[in-house]
C-alpha cells in the first residue's frame, strides 16, 4: 500500500460527505432565517452571566450535599476516586424508572436554565447551561458512571420546561402590586420557578415596584383546570383503570395576535393528576421558536412555526415519552364573527424519546431509548375565542439506541369537546386512542392499543380576543 | 501514540493564544460566516457489554457555516468528522478505517467582548469501520447512525479584515445504537470524542 504523507490524507470519507451534504441542504433554510430567530428578547438588566454559571454549579453541590448530609444517600458520598473512574470510563445507559429519566430529570435542568433566566440571560444564552449544569451532575454529582440519557433528557427537556415556568412565574407575579397580594404572588411564583424566586428575594425585589417585565402580559392567555374522572383501558388485557382527574391547561399568547417576539412567547402546557391511577400522568408543552406569517393579516391567516416540544405520558398502561423540534403550517380560518378554526399541520424531529412496549428495555429498565421523527394534525373549533372541538392525530417513529433493538411507531387519536356552562363553568368530555407497533430485530414484531376516556368540570380564565372582524 | 504526538502541540497552541493575544471589541463573526478547521482528536467507544471503552486517536475536521442571532449569540450548522485511517480492530490489522460523525446546528455563545466563546449544539451522528476497496471485500464492514450533541470552548483572533482564525476544543456525545459487524451486534454504542483544532473564519 503506497504511503501517503498526513497532511494529504483525508478527514471525512466521500459517503460521509455525500451524506452530510445532503443533510446541509435540508437544515440550510434554518441559516436564513437565523436572524430572525434572535427575536427581541424582553427587556432585563443587569446581564450577570458569571453569576448564573457560579449558580448553576452551586445548585449541583447544594443537590449533593443536600443528598449526602440530609438523606445520607450513598450515591451523593463522591470521591476523588469516583471523578476518576467516571471520567475515565465515560458515559453509560442507566435503568432508572421512567418518571425518574423522563420528568425528574427534566425539571432538573429547567433549574439549571432557570438560574441564566432569572440573571438577565436570553433563551439562547442560557441553553449552555442547562448542558453545563447536567453534565457536570452526571461526571461528579453522583457515585455512578454519567448516564447518557440523563444528560439529553435534562439539557433538552430542562430547555423547554425552563423556558415555561420562567414565563408562567413572570405571569404570576406583578412588580406593581403591593402589600400582602405581592408576597403571595412571590411565593406562587417562586413554587414555579425556585431559581428565579429565590434570587428576586435575595436582591430584594420581592417588594420592589417596578414595570413589569413583558412576559408577563402575553396579549392572550388560557387558563383551565378541569376536575373528573379518567377511565383507561389496554385493548390486548381488557384491564381497565378508573380513576379521579385533574388537569390544567396553560395557552401563553396567541401566534395570530402578536408577531414573533422571543422564543417561547407562545406555548401551550397540559399537566394531568390521577390520584389513584399513576399519579401524575401526563405533561405536555410546546413552544414556539419561530414564526413567520404567510399573508398579510386579516380574518384567515396561515405561518411557518417551529416549535420546542416537551412529552411526559405515565398512563398505567403504557408509557411514552420525548424531546422534539417540531416545523409546520400553522392557519387560522374564520368561521364566523365569535367562531373560528385552527389547523396544524407539523412534522417533527425527537431528539431523544422513550417508550415502553414487551421486550423492550435494558435491564431493569422496561423501555428504549432512541431518536425518531413524526407527523401531526389538529384541528380546533374555537368559540368566542376559547377551545370548543378538537381533534388531534400524531404519528410517531422511534429507532432505538438503547434497549431492544427495534423500530417503534405509535399513533395517537383524540376528541375533545368542552361547553361552556357560563363565564368560567364548563363541562368537558375527551376521547384518546393509541396504537403502538414495535418491530424488533430479534423478536416478532408487536402490536398494542390502548383507550382512554375523561369527563370533567372545569374552570376557565381566558383573556384575549373573542371576536373577529 | 501519533495522536498523543499531535495533542500536546495543538493544547499547547490553545492555551498559548488565549493567554498572549488581546481581547478584540468588534465581532469577528457577523452575516453569513464559513469556518474550516482541522486537527486531532480521541474517540472513545463504549457499549453495554463492553467492559472497558475502545480509544483512538486520529486527524479531525469540521465545516460550519453560521448567521448572527445577536451580536452574541451565533448559529450555525456544523459538519464534524474524526478518521483514523490505521484503527486496530484485532490488534493486527492496521488498514481498517475507523470514522465518527456529527452533523448538526450549533448555538455558539460569547459571554464577553473577547473572542471567547461557548459552542453547543446537536443532530445525527454516526460511526463507520471501513476497510480498502478490493475486488472480494466490501469496502463498508460496519455503521450505526444515532443522535449526538456536542459542546466546546474556542477563541477567535483576527488575522485581515474578514479573516480570523479560531481555536478550540470541542466534545463530542452520540448515542449510536446497535452497530451489527458480520453475525455479531455491538449492543447500544456511545461514542464520545475529545478534539483540538485550529481554524479559518471568514465572514
Amino acid at each position: 500500500m503506497p504511503t501517503i504523507p498526513r497532511w494529504r490524507r483525508p478527514i471525512a470519507s466521500p459517503h460521509l460527505i455525500r451524506q452530510t451534504a445532503r443533510i446541509a441542504v435540508a437544515l440550510l433554510p434554518l441559516l436564513t432565517a437565523s436572524r430572525a430567530l434572535a427575536g427581541q428578547e424582553a427587556r432585563c438588566a443587569p446581564r450577570r452571566s458569571e453569576l448564573a454559571v457560579e449558580e448553576t454549579l452551586g445548585l449541583n453541590l447544594l443537590v449533593n450535599r443536600i443528598d449526602a448530609w440530609v438523606f445520607d444517600q450513598a450515591w451523593a458520598r463522591v470521591s476523588f476516586e469516583d471523578w476518576s473512574r467516571n471520567l475515565d470510563l465515560g458515559w453509560e445507559w442507566d435503568e432508572n424508572a421512567f418518571g425518574t429519566n423522563m420528568f425528574a430529570h427534566p425539571f432538573h435542568g429547567a433549574t439549571y436554565f432557570n438560574a441564566g433566566r432569572s440573571n438577565c440571560l436570553s433563551y439562547w444564552e442560557s441553553i449552555p447551561l442547562a448542558f453545563l449544569g447536567s453534565w457536570t451532575w452526571e461526571f461528579f454529582g453522583e457515585t455512578y458512571r454519567p448516564s447518557l440519557n440523563d444528560f439529553f433528557m435534562t439539557s433538552f427537556g430542562g430547555i423547554a420546561l425552563g423556558e415555561i415556568t420562567h414565563r408562567v412565574a413572570a405571569t404570576i407575579r406583578d412588580e406593581q402590586a403591593t402589600g400582602s397580594g405581592r408576597i403571595l404572588r412571590e411565593l406562587a411564583a417562586t413554587l414555579v420557578d425556585p431559581v428565579a424566586g429565590v434570587n428576586r428575594l435575595i436582591r430584594g425585589e420581592w417588594n420592589r415596584v417596578g414595570d413589569n417585565p413583558a412576559e408577563h402580559d402575553p396579549g392572550a392567555f388560557l387558563f383551565r383546570l378541569g376536575v373528573g374522572v379518567r377511565g383507561i383501558q389496554d385493548d390486548t388485557t381488557r384491564v381497565q383503570t378508573w380513576s379521579p382527574m385533574i388537569q390544567l391547561d396553560v395557552r401563553y399568547g396567541d401566534p395570530f395576535t402578536r408577531d414573533y417576539r422571543a422564543p417561547f412567547d407562545v406555548f401551550w402546557l397540559r399537566a394531568q393528576v390521577a390520584p389513584g391511577g399513576g399519579g401524575l400522568n401526563l405533561i405536555e408543552g410546546s413552544g414556539r421558536l419561530y414564526q413567520r406569517a404567510l399573508d398579510h393579516g386579516g380574518g384567515t391567516r396561515h405561518a411557518l412555526m417551529l416549535n420546542h416540544r416537551y412529552e411526559y405520558l405515565h398512563k398505567p398502561v403504557y408509557q411514552y415519552g420525548a424531546q422534539s423540534v417540531e416545523m409546520g403550517l400553522l392557519s387560522r380560518w374564520r368561521l364566523s364573527e365569535r367562531s373560528r378554526l385552527r389547523t396544524r399541520l407539523s412534522g417533527d424531529l425527537i431528539v431523544m424519546g422513550a417508550i415502553d412496549a414487551p421486550v423492550a428495555g435494558f435491564g431493569e429498565r422496561t423501555y428504549d431509548f432512541g431518536p425518531g421523527a413524526g407527523a401531526t394534525l389538529e384541528l380546533v373549533l374555537e368559540r368566542n375565542g376559547r377551545p370548543a372541538v378538537t381533534l388531534n392525530n400524531r404519528v410517531e417513529y422511534l429507532h432505538t439506541v438503547s434497549g431492544a433493538p427495534a423500530n417503534h411507531i405509535v399513533a395517537f387519536s383524540s376528541l375533545e369537546g368542552h361547553v361552556t356552562l357560563g363565564r368560567s363553568l364548563g363541562v368537558g368530555v375527551e376521547f384518546t386512542g393509541a396504537t403502538r407497533e414495535s418491530r424488533y430485530l430479534d423478536a416478532p414484531a408487536a402490536v398494542n392499543s390502548f383507550g382512554e376516556a375523561r369527563l370533567f368540570l372545569s374552570l376557565t380564565s381566558f383573556s384575549g380576543p373573542r371576536t373577529l372582524p | 501514540m501519533r495522536g498523543r504526538r499531535l495533542l500536546g502541540p495543538a493544547l499547547a497552541g490553545v492555551a498559548l493564544l488565549a493567554s498572549a493575544l488581546p481581547a478584540q471589541r468588534a465581532p469577528l463573526r457577523s452575516g453569513l460566516w464559513f469556518e474550516l478547521g482541522r486537527g486531532t482528536g480521541n474517540i472513545r467507544i463504549s457499549c453495554t457489554t463492553c467492559e472497558r471503552p475502545t480509544s483512538l486517536f486520529g486527524g479531525s475536521g469540521f465545516l460550519r457555516i453560521g448567521g448572527s442571532l445577536s451580536r452574541k449569540v451565533l448559529l450555525s450548522l456544523e459538519v464534524f468528522s474524526l478518521l483514523d485511517d490505521r484503527f486496530e480492530a484485532r490488534g493486527t490489522d492496521s488498514t481498517v478505517t475507523l470514522e465518527t460523525y456529527a452533523v448538526g446546528p450549533t448555538v455558539l455563545w460569547y459571554p464577553w467582548s473577547s473572542g471567547f466563546h461557548l459552542s453547543a449544539g446537536m443532530g445525527v451522528a454516526g460511526v463507520e469501520l471501513a476497510l480498502p476497496v478490493t475486488e472480494d471485500v466490501p469496502e463498508l464492514l460496519a455503521s450505526g447512525t444515532g443522535v449526538g450533541v456536542h459542546f466546546g470552548v474556542g477563541l477567535d483572533v483576527p488575522l485581515w479584515r474578514k479573516l480570523s482564525t479560531s481555536a478550540s476544543f470541542g466534545v463530542y456525545y452520540s448515542a449510536i445504537g446497535d452497530v451489527p459487524i458480520t453475525e455479531n451486534v455491538v449492543d447500544d454504542v456511545i461514542s464520545t470524542g475529545y478534539h483540538v483544532s485550529i481554524a479559518l473564519v471568514l465572514r
